[in-house]
């Protein structure tokens, strides 16, 4: 089953998001501090819901690629890894790769902390480039 | 059972086990054994549950110490930018200062050529003239010295205030050149962008005129 990306545009207060099973791109990139997290979010959410929920066989690596996120956004960040960590559970290859940029050592600390909530392997990469 | 909302989505997972609980107490039926099992689930998810608050709790720490300190360093740089600021504006009214105080000097030294070129051609003048009215009066030669020594005290009573004019006329016309070569000067520059503030010439003229009174 294929199914239909989705594609948003980033803002001032929220990011770039790019789901796109065919051609394997997931990501989130800019800053998340939407003025209604919920109302932002939960499209992305219900997304990845169906998708995983549907059961494919797809690896998925997701760039998680912040400069600022405040905390409900921290919520659904959170919520995210654990739908990748359910479907790493039904037996697909995942792989997260969360970006920091240098010197930014509160992204840094933020990414450590995600990554001992999931069994997923979680890449830690340091960006010297602005996005 | 509890009405979905748009905040469901985000804890959906909590929400799901709460109905799952509930659904458990009210079902009298349930055996000391399912009780049991419930239980221990409902305990390693309250441990899952503590685990989050204390991620999100963190996280939040530390973004809200991020914001914090960009706050703080805006500040800081706000406060460098406004002291450089008042540093050039200072220099802007000691520039001005100085350029008027040129500019008088200049208007100054042309006001005493002129002036003593001025005295010189009228006392030349004045020489000339008095053999001419000394051979037509017919004047003794007293009367005739005080002419002369009159004519010649009101030329030197005349220095100053003749050189006051004519240097006032000179930084006039200096400040109406600088106001003229200003209104071209804005005139040739490009278009500046909407809100974008642009200093008169006129007023910066202005000010120089005001500095010299």
């Amino acid at each position: 089953m294929s199914y239909k990306p989705l594609y948003i545009n980033p803002t001032d207060e929220t990011p770039q998001v790019i789901l796109d099973p065919e051609n394997n791109r997931f990501e989130f990139v800019g800053n998340s501090y939407p003025e209604n997290s919920t109302k932002f979010y939960s499209p992305i959410l219900n997304w990845m819901k169906e998708f995983i929920d549907s059961s494919p066989k797809q690896d998925l690596s997701v760039d998680f690629n912040f400069d600022y996120f405040n905390t409900s956004s921290a919520k659904y960040i959170l919520e995210i890894l654990r739908l990748i960590q359910d479907h790493q559970d039904k037996g697909n290859k995942c792989l997260i790769r969360w970006y920091y940029f240098q010197d930014d050592t509160d992204m840094l600390e933020a990414g450590e902390d995600y990554q001992m909530t999931i069994t997923v392997p979680f890449e830690i990469i340091e960006r010297t480039d602005t996005f | 059972m509890a009405q979905k909302t748009q905040d469901d989505v985000a804890y959906s997972r909590e929400n799901d086990l709460i109905v799952r609980y509930r659904e458990i107490l009210s079902d009298e039926a349930r055996s000391k054994e399912e009780y049991r099992e419930a239980f221990e689930e409902m305990y390693k998810q309250y441990i899952k549950l503590l685990d989050d608050t204390k991620l999100l709790t963190s996280l939040g720490d530390r973004l809200q110490r991020k914001l914090r300190s960009t706050n703080l360093l805006l500040k800081q740089q706000s406060e460098e930018i406004r002291e450089i600021n008042e540093a050039l504006n200072k220099t802007n009214v000691e520039l001005k200062l100085t350029i008027d105080e040129l500019t008088r000097a200049r208007a100054s030294r042309k006001a005493r050529v002129i002036t003593f070129l001025l005295l010189f051609a009228l006392f030349a003048f004045s020489e000339t003239l008095e053999d001419q009215f000394d051979s037509f009066l017919d004047e003794d030669a007293a009367e005739s010295f005080f002419y002369s020594f009159a004519f010649k005290t009101v030329l030197f009573a005349l220095l100053t205030p003749l050189n006051s004019f004519i240097e006032k006329f000179f930084v006039r016309q200096t400040i109406n050149k600088d106001k003229k070569a200003l209104l071209q000067d804005v005139q040739k520059e490009a278009p500046k962008e909407k809100g974008t503030f642009v200093e008169r010439p006129l007023d910066r003229a202005n000010g120089m005129a005001a500095n010299r009174s």
